[in-house]
């Protein structure tokens, strides 16, 4: 096999496979694979296809496990033994030169997913603007009364489950963003407990400053390691000041967008995530009824 | 439920390739000044002339849709730069006046796509 083929792209898209597209744009060199040649690299690290040149494979798994990561595609010049040249100033200079190959990555990744705990107030609001963004969202109560299709009609799934043992069937990959905001904190901790240090790309738990503090030492005594919960986003969302749930549903996408795309606005888990507390009052969003 | 993007552009090439037809798949790989869509953004050309998807407009897309043609006859795949020139039709119009690098990509019938693409690999 030289390459991945239009039919194999296919069934690993609708298989939901992640994986890096990688694609010969320009060769100068007989020693890889032809223009428009495919391989598909997968994030750890297997790949299908062969790009030809064994000093080159290495470098191009590294360049796609990058592109993976950063959910864009982009364009990358190497040399023939796989060093990574600075991208041509010009693009009208389109004659390769023989040791050189430009290689096009695409990320092909499943839909990012927003799972959500709890299916109060906040989840509603939080449900359809994650729809809107085209995250594939999951809400999870105990109630069934709560957890229904007519409060979540954008839901890509509904599951009434004990809290435990939905969390514990739960698929989390790198592309799963969670979302704790249950109507009691002690079923936001013990999700906490089980999700602390999965894969998930974000956990935000709902709480007010001094609530969430409460709930980590507590999670720290239980023995969980606080480095992980320093990754938590808790007191949940961007601080945008919104009181009504909605606004918060919206703070805690806004959040969720920041970093999937790695921008810059100020969460309010500052205050727990180490950095120093300038004396604002206890500024978490209300607490989930 | 949100699906990959490319997801029905490869359905609909595969489906047409199936069929011994040619495509083109065109992406932009690179993109310069202002364009109207960035890297990523692909447009499928089938060999009845229709287009799914976009990378950005009637005009260039025109342009792709052109040397897409050349390509397919020729059987090879190729990287080619347009430049998104000012329309002096359209004073303040929807101008971009930046340059996109757009490779294009030609698929083959499956039964002899390997061989066709080697071939054409070795002839640019």
């Amino acid at each position: 096999m030289t390459g991945v083929g239009v039919a194999r792209i296919l069934s690993l898209l609708d298989a939901r496979t992640p994986f890096c597209l990688v694609t010969v744009v320009a060769r100068g060199s007989d020693r890889i694979l032809h223009v428009g040649g495919k391989i598909a690299v997968f994030p750890d690290g297997a790949y299908e296809g062969r790009v030809g040149a064994d000093g080159l494979t290495a470098s191009v798994i590294a360049a796609s496990k990058r592109i993976l990561g950063a959910e864009e595609p982009g364009e990358v010049r190497f040399g023939i033994d796989g060093e990574v040249l600075a991208n041509r100033r010009r693009m009208r200079d389109r004659e390769p030169s023989p040791d050189t190959v430009e290689l096009l990555f695409e990320p092909c990744l499943p839909p990012p997913r927003l799972v959500i705990v709890g299916a109060g107030h906040i989840a509603v609001p939080l449900c359809a603007l994650g729809a809107v963004l085209d995250y594939e969202v999951t809400v999870i109560d105990d109630r069934a009364r709560f957890a229904v299709r007519e409060r979540f009609p954008a839901a890509h799934s509904i599951v009434v489950d004990d809290f435990a043992r939905a969390i514990d069937t739960l698929e989390i990959t790198p592309w799963t963003y969670l979302v704790l905001v249950t109507r009691g904190h002690e079923h936001d901790e013990a999700t906490l407990q089980r999700v602390a240090g999965s894969s998930a790309r974000y956990i935000g738990m709902i709480g007010s400053k001094r609530r969430v503090l409460v709930v980590f030492d507590r999670l720290k005594k239980a023995g969980v390691d606080p480095s992980l919960l320093t990754q938590v986003y808790a007191p949940i969302g961007l601080d945008l000041g919104g009181r009504a749930p909605t606004e918060i549903a919206l703070a805690i996408m806004a959040e969720i967008v920041k970093v999937r795309r790695r921008g810059g606005a100020t969460s309010l888990a500052r205050f727990t995530q180490g950095e120093a507390d300038h004396g604002v009052a206890d500024a978490g969003p209300a607490e989930e009824a | 439920m949100p699906v990959h993007p490319r997801t029905e552009l490869y359905r609909t090439a595969s489906a047409r390739l199936a069929r011994g037809e040619r495509a083109a798949l065109a992406t932009v790989v690179a993109t310069r000044g202002s364009t109207p869509q960035k890297a990523g953004a692909a447009l499928l050309m089938l060999a009845d002339g229709t287009m799914h998807g976009t990378i950005g407009g009637g005009c260039v897309e025109a342009d792709v849709w052109a040397e897409a043609q050349r390509l397919m006859r020729r059987g090879e795949s190729g990287l080619r730069e347009f430049v998104l020139a000012d329309d002096p039709d359209h004073p303040g119009g929807d101008v971009c006046g930046g340059t996109m690098e757009v490779f294009i990509d030609v698929l083959f019938p499956a039964s002899h796509g390997e061989e066709s693409a080697d071939q054409a690999g070795q002839s640019a």
